[in-house]
């Protein structure tokens, strides 16, 4: 009835119009997932929940293609529904759904509280992929978190240079045949974070900011969320696929996290770490390398972060029963590493015990107790192994590289002929990004970029296995602006620029910067191990960051720790004493760099962007050209799950309407 | 929150009733090699309970603690990994700045002298994230000048 058009109502049906008007407006909200537009594999589980918010008590119905499904959880017309609901929430689930037959189907929900009921569709699509034997057996995904265009550029200006604008040498990836861009949008915002933005690749779903392997609820844990099945568990379930997790980071961070764990809450370290082992029946996980040992010791030893404040109690009976996943439990008591040697894991701690665990049927290292250490702090401590070190610091003197990790990984999941899910991050890219250290971004780019070689030499032996490069999102805006002029001692001796805040004063370190000819084509000695020398060289490479938080430059590299000129005699006695050396000249950016003001308001660090990543791939044969072109996130798991599983068939209706285009 | 105001409420916040001068104590006598991992230093142990006095770094973190902040061996920038701390070394002391309580503290990008009670031991701090040594300021009156003296 179109009240606000009718002139001329009685009494009753005035009476009527605002009763209905008043249902309208304190109507529940309504969210159904998947939301419109999810896709899965052909038997892919995902669960199904329809919430919402309102006034109890709640019902609520659903119907796949029109017919009713009944709820695993969720008691009708109660407050308290499924018992795992936040306050004013009433939850609804079908936990571990599947469909079996491809193309469209529609999801209808409704939602009803004292006031009214509201309803919600969903359009979701199942993609066939075909289910048998495909061309691919193995894939290693290469994630360089937060990599862009111009870090790879920068990785490869520094290791090769350029003569008469020729590049000198190629990275790796440069050089892996199969090149587009994908777009890394998550399912709330243009810029993901790493959770949904590495999910995305091994789920074949968008998720929330800050989740993994999960839709967005309103629960009391975030380990309660409706989960989506992960391409490790897929493959395990189908074949009995292994899958492997290496990283720079702590393993509880989100990138490696959104291989395997269903969370919606990426910090969760306890339970996260948990889950890893819990549900390791499920994801077939054979080697977990990288940092976060503090997660792993028992609450009362020291370096620990276990604590029940990151953990989560026993999960919903539906949810184990339809995933088959472990209870859990909340033990900061546990001791993690003792559970995974018991559960036949071979445990190491340093890059020596790494080299020595060739054979290892599975493999556990914790190289660090948070994030292990750059590349460049790695490597000045095995240059120099007396002095001490940023590693020292950390108590991880003995800190693999990431290629030495790679190919430990590689040694394990090669034992087992029913294929593997490798997932690589160069987790400090982004990191160092966010913190705008350009040199030891470029530096990290390079140790990523040897795993990347030991990978693609694993390929090229092992025919069935496609190796695909690629970056979560994009981080700081990271720009090549140009070289340095007049050298780096002329740098040093530049009279502080931290005061000039008149824009008519130009910064002595704003006139270094050679743009277009000025830069010229810089060069840096490459020593034994692969890495520069020293960054701080004359006409060393410049970086800008598009997305940068305030700052101060002074385009010298970033020296930790420091011992700063303007200390007293008494404390910088006692920092040498602790073993730091003195270079008087290495003092706090603050204290003499030209200040920047950053378009991230109110960040302390540059932050990601929506842009475009590169992706590279290859494979023997002609798998890798599946990923040249234009691509979203979740193409890249549809395009690997059909390598995989062996058909031509299954074209979604997005490719067929772009075939059309084209024609 | 400024390290002026902190310092203007510490004059008036309840002090640990410590007559003797703060021991000095410095990061590389936190722990005894062992193979089982870290393992907290005689000394260490034996001064929780005590005033102490510690140099070091105030830890830059894009999601820094309420109330206090991270002092560490040297300058360390935190991003958001792993609940916030994944970046912070394991001897890591959270700062306590109880007149701060709620607040967060602008970072100081100088070496830091800090004065105040040591406790060890696992703690879920305000923000959630469990701590295992801290030293707990106190106000100006029993420190040598003020808790945290920017050096």
């Amino acid at each position: 009835m179109n009240c606000a058009r009718n002139r001329f109502l009685g009494g009753a049906a005035l009476l009527a119009c605002l009763v209905n008007a008043h249902a309208a407006l304190a109507a529940p909200t309504i969210r159904l997932t998947p939301p419109s537009g999810a896709r899965f594999l052909e038997g892919q589980r995902f669960d199904l929940r329809v919430e919402g918010k309102g006034t109890g008590p709640f019902a609520a119905t659903l119907a796949v293609d029109g017919i009713p499904l009944s709820f695993s959880s969720g008691a009708q017309n109660t407050t308290t529904t499924d018992g795992i609901t936040s306050a004013g929430y009433g939850g609804f689930n079908v936990r571990g759904f599947f469909l079996p037959q491809r193309g469209h189907h529609t999801l209808h929900a409704t939602f009803t509280d004292a006031t009214g009921t509201a309803a919600a569709d969903s359009d979701i699509e199942i993609i066939d992929v075909g289910g048998g034997e495909g061309e691919i057996k193995n894939v290693v995904i290469l994630l360089g978190d937060g990599m862009g265009i111009a870090h790879r550029t920068g990785a490869r200006l520094v290791k090769f240079g350029v003569t008469n604008g020729q590049p000198n040498g190629y990275l790796a990836m440069d050089l892996l045949p199969g090149t587009g861009f994908v777009s890394t949008h998550s399912l709330n915002s243009i810029v993901t974070d790493s959770a949904p933005g590495m999910a995305c690749y091994v789920t074949g779903n968008h998720s929330q900011n800050g989740q993994e392997g999960v839709y967005p609820a309103n629960m009391t844990s975030p380990f309660y969320y409706p989960r989506v099945e992960y391409l490790s568990e897929y493959l395990h379930r189908l074949r009995g696929a292994s899958l492997g997790i290496v990283s720079t980071a702590d393993v509880e961070d989100a990138t490696p996290a959104a291989n395997a764990v269903h969370t919606g809450n990426r910090n969760a370290g306890q339970g996260i770490v948990d889950q890893y082992f819990d549900d390791r029946s499920l994801t077939g996980l054979k080697v977990l390398l990288g940092g976060g040992r503090r997660w792993f010791l028992p609450q009362d030893q020291f370096g620990s972060s276990r604590s029940t404040s990151n953990d989560y109690a026993a999960l919903p009976a539906d949810l184990q029963a339809a995933w088959g996943a472990a209870a859990g439990a909340n033990d900061p008591g546990r001791n993690l590493i003792s559970d995974f040697q018991a559960a036949g894991f071979q445990y190491v701690d340093s890059a020596t015990q790494l080299a020595a665990a060739g054979g290892a049927p599975k493999l556990l290292g914790l190289f660090g107790y948070g994030n292990m250490n750059v590349a460049l702090d790695k490597i000045a401590k095995r240059r120099d192994p007396g002095a001490h070190g940023v590693v020292d610091d950390y108590h991880a003197p003995d800190q693999p590289m990431l290629d030495e990790m790679t190919k430990s990984a590689l040694d394990v999941l090669a034992q087992d002929d029913r294929g593997f899910v490798l997932m690589v991050e160069g987790a400090h890219i982004d990191k160092q990004s966010h913190l705008m250290d350009a040199d030891r971004v470029i530096g990290e780019t390079i140790e990523f970029d040897n795993a990347v070689a030991v990978a693609a030499s694993f390929a090229r032996r092992q025919r069935g296995t496609l190796v695909l490069v690629l970056a979560d999102h994009e981080c700081s805006g990271f720009s090549l602006i140009g070289a340095l002029t007049g050298g780096i001692d002329h740098l040093k001796g530049l009279p502080p620029d931290n005061a000039v805040t008149d824009p008519a004063v130009q910064p002595e370190r704003q006139k270094a910067v050679g743009v277009y000819d000025a830069a010229g084509f810089p060069r840096y000695e490459i020593a034994s191990d692969g890495y520069p020398k020293t960054f701080d060289v004359d006409g060393k490479i410049l970086v800008g960051f598009g997305a940068n938080a305030d700052r101060y430059e002074g385009w010298l590299s970033k020296p930790l720790p420091v011992i700063d000129s303007l200390l007293s005699s008494s404390i910088k006695a006692e920092l040498a004493a602790a073993g730091y050396a003195s270079q008087p000249y290495l003092r706090a950016e603050k204290d003499f760099g030209f200040f920047l003001r950053g378009q991230a308001a109110g960040r302390e660090q540059a932050v990601h962007t929506a842009s475009d990543i590169p992706v590279s791939a290859y494979s023997r044969g002609t798998s890798w050209q599946a990923f040249v072109g234009v691509q979203t996130n979740t193409d890249v798991f549809f395009k690997i799950a059909r390598l995989m599983l062996g058909s031509g068939r299954g074209r979604s209706e997005r490719d067929e309407s772009r075939e059309e285009g084209d024609r | 929150m400024t390290l002026a105001a902190v310092v203007a409420v510490l004059l008036v916040a309840p002090g640990g009733g410590r007559e003797a001068p703060p021991v000095p104590l410095a990061f590389p006598e936190f722990f005894d090699p062992s193979p089982q991992g870290l393992e907290p230093s005689v000394r260490l142990r034996g001064l929780a309970g005590k005033r102490v006095r510690l140099i070091g770094y105030m830890a830059r973190m894009e999601l820094p603690p309420k109330g206090g902040f991270y002092l560490c061996p040297s300058p360390v920038l935190v991003t958001e990994a792993g609940g916030g701390t994944a970046d912070l070394p394991p001897d890591a002391v959270l700062v306590v700045a109880r007149s701060a309580k709620g607040k967060e503290l602008a970072h100081i990008q100088r070496v830091l002298e800090v004065t105040g009670v040591l406790e060890l031991g696992p703690q879920v701090d305000e923000d959630g994230r469990v701590s295992r040594i801290r030293i707990v300021l106190e106000g100006p009156a029993n420190a040598r000048r003020h808790p945290f003296q920017l050096r």
